[in-house]
Formats: C-alpha cells, structure tokens, sequence
C-alpha cells in the first residue's frame, strides 16, 4: 500500500508516428468497378516517386472516397480503405503540421473504428476494458488482416501524435494487441510493416519504464529479411527510435546513409514510401547534432 | 610591429571573446521527447536562449538514452553531463530530506503541497547546494494509488496479497514490514509481466503513470483515498552553475521557476483526467470507511519514528510538519461556515 517513486509518470509519450503504411496493399476491395477503380488509384499511388504531386492529389481522392461512403456509409471494405488513405496522408503531413495531422489521424482512426464495428462478433468489444477486448483474437479470421493492420495502424497513428492526453495513451495496448495478433497470422504483411510497427514501440519507451530495445531490434531486423532490405522506411525508423535510444550515434549515420545510397523502386510499390524514407533520411542527418 | 599589432588585436577582441563567453548546458531525462517535462525543458532552453542572446544553450538528452537516474547522476559528477529532470528516485539519492515530503497520508490537496513546497524552498535549495546541486524546481509526478487484483477497502484487505514493492525504496520497506504484508520488491520494468504473471497482485503508482506503463490492463480495482504525494526535481552542478554571470543565474532561475510551474499544472490535469480514464477502462473505483483509513494512518505514525533520522533528517520532517499545520490553522477558520 504505499509510496512510490515512480519514475515520471504521465507522459510518456510514444512518439509512434507511423510512416510505415502508405498507400497500395488495398486489395480488401471486392472487385466491383469502384473498388477495382480504388485500388487502382492506390496502387498507382504506391508506385508514384513524386512526393509532392501525391501530397497535393490526396485530398481529392479522399473527399471522393467520403462521397462513396455517403451511400454506403457502413461498407467495411471502404471504410478500410478510408483509415488506410487517411492514415497514410497524415503521414505526408506530418513532418510538416503535426496539429493538422493529429485530426487527420483522428479521423482515420474514426474509419477505422467503424470498419471494426462492422464485424458483429468484435463489436461488442472494441470498446470494452482491455482484459474483454483481448478476446477479439478468438473470433478474427486470416480475412480480417487487412482490416486489423489498418485500423491498427490508424489508431496507432492518432495515439502517437496525441502523446500528449493519457486519454489517447490509454487505448495502446489494444493497438499492440491487434498488430501483435496480425504479426501471428502473417508477419509478411505489406513487407512486414507490423514489425517495423512493433520495433517502434519498444523502443519508443525508455529501458526503465518498460521499454525493451533488443525486442526492437528483433522486428526491425525481422522486417528487413522479410522485405530483404527494400524497405527503406525500416532503416529509418530503426535509425529515429532504435539508434536514438541506445544512443548509437554511429549506428544512427550509416543506418540513414544507407537510405540515401539505396535505390527507391525496386520495389515498385514502395516507390512512395522510399522516396519519403530518403527525404526523412536527410533531415535526420541533418539534425543528428541536436540530439547525439 | 607585427607584435604591437598582435598585441593590440588581442586587446580588440578580449572584451568580446569575455562577453560572448557560451556556455552549453547538457541535460538528460528519463522523460521521453513530447511529455510534459521536454516540452517544459525545450521551453526553458528556449527562452533562456532568447533572454541570454544565445549565450546560454542546452542540450537535451530525453528518453534515458543517457541510461538510468543513476548512470544521469555518475555523468553530471564527472562533468560529462552538467543537468538533470530527475524523478523522486533520482533527486532523492542527491538529497534524501526530499522523502520527508512523500509521506504517506501526509498531504491532503495540492493547495497544502503548494504552501509547503514554497515555505520549505530555502530548505530544501541549501540542501541541494550542500550536496553540489542547484535547486531549478519541483516538478510534479502526482498522488500516488492502489492499483489491485481485488478490493482493498481496509488494511486487512491487504494482508495476504503479494505486494508490489520498488526495490531499493526505504519508506515502503519499513512500512511492510510493520504491516506484516509480504512484498515483492521490483524494479519497474518487471512490474507489467509480475502483474500478468500474478507474482504481484497489489502495486501502486499515480493515475496517469498506471496508464503510460500498462499496468491498469492487469489490475481491476483502484483505491480512491491517494497515498502519498510525489515529485521530481530539475537540478543542475553547482560547478556548472557558478560558471554563470550573476545575471544569467538570475535568468536562468528565473526562466526554470516559470516552465516548471507550467509542467506541475499540466501533470495536476494529466492525473485528474487518467483517474476517470481508468474508470472508463473498466477499473472499479474502491472507496475506503473512514474508521479503516485511520487504520492506514496508525500504521504509518507506528513507522514514522523508525523513519525519521533515516530514511530523511528529522529537521526536514519536523519542518515540512510545521508549515502545514500552519496552513490548517490558517485555512480552517475560513472554511468555516
């Protein structure tokens, strides 16, 4: 019953701002001519090397992806594609206007939500107390993937950028849960952006207050055998979160260096998410002073 | 010539060179970048820098990369580190009168804790100074509560759990074992998998720590009645401070003074919303009987003497006990109807 010490307790912020999704891997459309038409725009999208052009074009595309979902307000596989494209959008917005950004997330995260409450086993606890809600696992099949990485990775993007509000942080370890439950079912998932999700969790998190850097390490590494070093928002995610953590200043350079030198489509769907790899590479460099 | 001119260069430029004297001040935290102690560190470096016209800069390290409280208190001894955001741990191994204020049931509201951080200030800044360390301020962590697997309502309630307790703590050591309660001493990171493992069925932290370190997913119940009140410090060498003109000490105090009082505001708010948090989370809110929180209460005034002279100096304790009666005095007449 007594005391404590606890180490600064609020606060600790996760920082889990999730570059990792980014566009393409839609294919949870049914193949009518609009989600065929969505997923085309999607995978189109991945593969553009044109940061700035996809940035400006989004907002179109979700007012229109709003409009389909005027008529058909509680179809899942739209509302998916909803969290995905709003989730990936405030990842090219944030670097810039992290408020903005928050309420996009806010919204993606919203989809997302809806997209889960479509399926009537989960519904009735997604917003249940965390001990009922990890129950969700029982009733999930290899289908729902799609639909737990994004709402996942919506979710997961609106608590990182609302550090800042226990409210938000309390709704984490549902999120790990779903990303851990996706990791079982096929850690492959687009190139193995679970486990870039989960490296950065743990090492988001000083050592003292429960985080755990060689956990980290196994998934990012993890991640890059399984997207056999294409990925490049691996290395730079590893470099913001791994490297700073363990404060391994060399580590942190050759990690973005490596960035810099690799080429960005190999992979054509990566295209997009390499080419913002490579410009998050230079300002990290460029701020590797202010920290180290 | 070339000499004179030599000479005369370097009496050109000595009133400059002193002015713009820099000085760089390295700072690590456990806090992580984005909580409410970088922002205010990343405020004070930057108004300290606009005030000092860039004489004074800081360099944060948050997150613990600079490893634990301990490693962060080794570095600044050395000169390799010059500050520190410590916790209670951390700020108490410097000057351990700072745990005279995290009695238990010593504080009942934020306004008592207020008055007596203030009136005990000059105290507490020459006890820091004595152990080469300058005071910049308190920082808030928060009244702290049980978090359970069952109900605790009364002190008998406890007995026979397997209690959390942090390694190393002296006040909780003591206390237990008045209790009679069998402890499990932790280090923190172990805490969530004692909780998961039922290695531990009782712990306790501040609302807004229990949900940041995932320990409300494991426990159902939360005592309303706090225990004790915690706090942390802003600290800086004595040897790095006197470096500074008086002006930039001034500056300095100043500008943390400010920050910090904003980072106490925001923890006060981040703790009051965590509390209905974990209630919507599903944690059952447990209200003691009165009779049975003076149980509590007995057994810590049967510890206090085994306490007191250790754990903190009886003057701290006696101090910090005397500004607060002196507040009770004080405010009772006026909430008398």
């Amino acid at each position: 019953m007594t005391i404590s010490k606890i180490k600064f307790p609020l606060f600790f912020t996760l920082q889990l701002t999730l570059l990792l999704g980014f566009f393409g891997c839609g294919a949870v459309l049914k193949k009518t001519a609009v989600g065929s038409f969505i997923e085309d725009v999607a995978n189109a999208t991945a593969k553009h090397d044109d940061i700035v052009l996809v940035a400006q074009a989004t907002p179109t595309y979700l007012l229109l992806l709003e409009g389909l979902l005027q008529s058909s307000p509680n179809d899942p596989d739209l509302l998916i594609s909803a969290a995905q494209f709003y989730t990936s959008y405030g990842a090219l917005v944030e670097p810039d206007d992290p408020v903005r950004a928050r309420r996009i997330y806010q919204r993606a995260k919203e989809f997302g939500i809806k997209a889960l409450m479509q399926n009537r086993h989960i519904a009735p606890l997604i917003r249940a107390p965390y001990p009922v809600f990890e129950q969700i696992t029982h009733h999930l099949k290899p289908e729902d993937i799609p639909l737990i990485f994004w709402a996942a990775s919506s979710w997961g993007a609106w608590i990182g950028a609302s550090t800042e509000s226990v409210t938000a942080l309390a709704d984490l370890p549902k999120v790990i849960h779903m990303m851990e439950w996706v990791i079982n079912e096929k850690e492959s998932f687009f190139y193995g952006s679970p486990h870039v999700f989960l490296g950065m969790y743990h090492a988001a998190l000083p050592q003292g207050l429960g985080g755990n850097p060689q956990k980290a390490l196994f998934h990012f590494n993890r991640a890059l055998e399984i997207n056999r070093n294409q990925s490049l928002m691996v290395y730079v995610q590893m470099a913001r979160f791994y490297a700073r953590q363990t404060f391994d200043r060399p580590l942190y350079d050759s990690l973005l260096q490596t960035v810099l030198a690799k080429p960005i489509d190999e992979i054509p769907e990566l295209t997009l998410q390499n080419a913002t790899a490579q410009k998050m590479a230079r300002k990290l460099l460029a701020e590797a002073d202010d920290f180290f | 010539m070339i000499f004179f001119r030599y000479i005369s260069l370097i009496l050109f430029f000595l009133p400059f060179s002193s002015n713009a004297q820099q000085h760089l001040i390295k700072l690590a935290t456990l806090a992580p970048e984005g909580s409410s102690w970088t922002k205010a560190l990343r405020n004070i470096d930057a108004e300290v820098r606009q005030r000092t016209k860039g004489e004074i800069t800081f360099k944060i390290y948050p997150g613990g990369v600079m490893g634990d409280e301990d490693v962060i208190l080794r570095k600044i001894r050395v000169g390799q580190l010059h500050a520190g955001g410590f916790g209670g741990p951390g700020a108490s191994k410097v000057f351990n009168d700072l745990l005279a204020l995290e009695m238990p049931f010593l504080f009942h509201d934020y306004d008592e804790i207020d008055y007596v951080l203030e009136q005990t200030e000059s105290f507490y800044r020459a006890g820091y100074a004595a152990n080469g360390f300058i005071l910049l301020g308190w920082a808030d962590i928060g009244f702290v509560h049980i978090l359970s697997k069952n109900p605790i309502r009364a002190s008998s309630d406890i007995k026979g759990l397997k209690v959390w307790r942090l390694e190393d703590e002296p006040i909780t050591e003591v206390l237990f074992r008045k209790a009679a309660v069998s402890s499990v001493p932790l280090i923190i990171p172990d805490v969530l998998l004692g909780l998961q493992t039922n290695l531990v069925e009782v712990v306790y932290a501040p609302p807004a720590a229990a949900i940041v370190m995932q320990w409300f997913t494991r426990v159902k119940y939360i005592t309303k009645l706090p225990i004790n009140y915690t706090l942390g410090a802003l600290l800086i060498s004595k040897r790095k401070f006197t470096r500074l003109s008086t002006e930039q000490q001034n500056i300095l105090r100043e500008v943390c003074r400010k920050h910090m009082l904003q980072q106490v505001a925001q923890s006060r708010r981040d703790n009051g919303e965590a509390l209905n948090v974990l209630q919507a989370q599903g944690l059952q809110l447990v209200d003691p009987i009165e009779k049975e929180i003076q149980s509590f209460k007995d057994l810590v005034r049967e510890s206090t003497p085994e306490l007191v002279g250790k754990a903190f100096s009886k003057e701290s304790y006696d101090l910090v006990k005397a500004h607060l009666s002196t507040f009770r005095q004080r405010s009772t007449p006026s909430n008398a109807p």
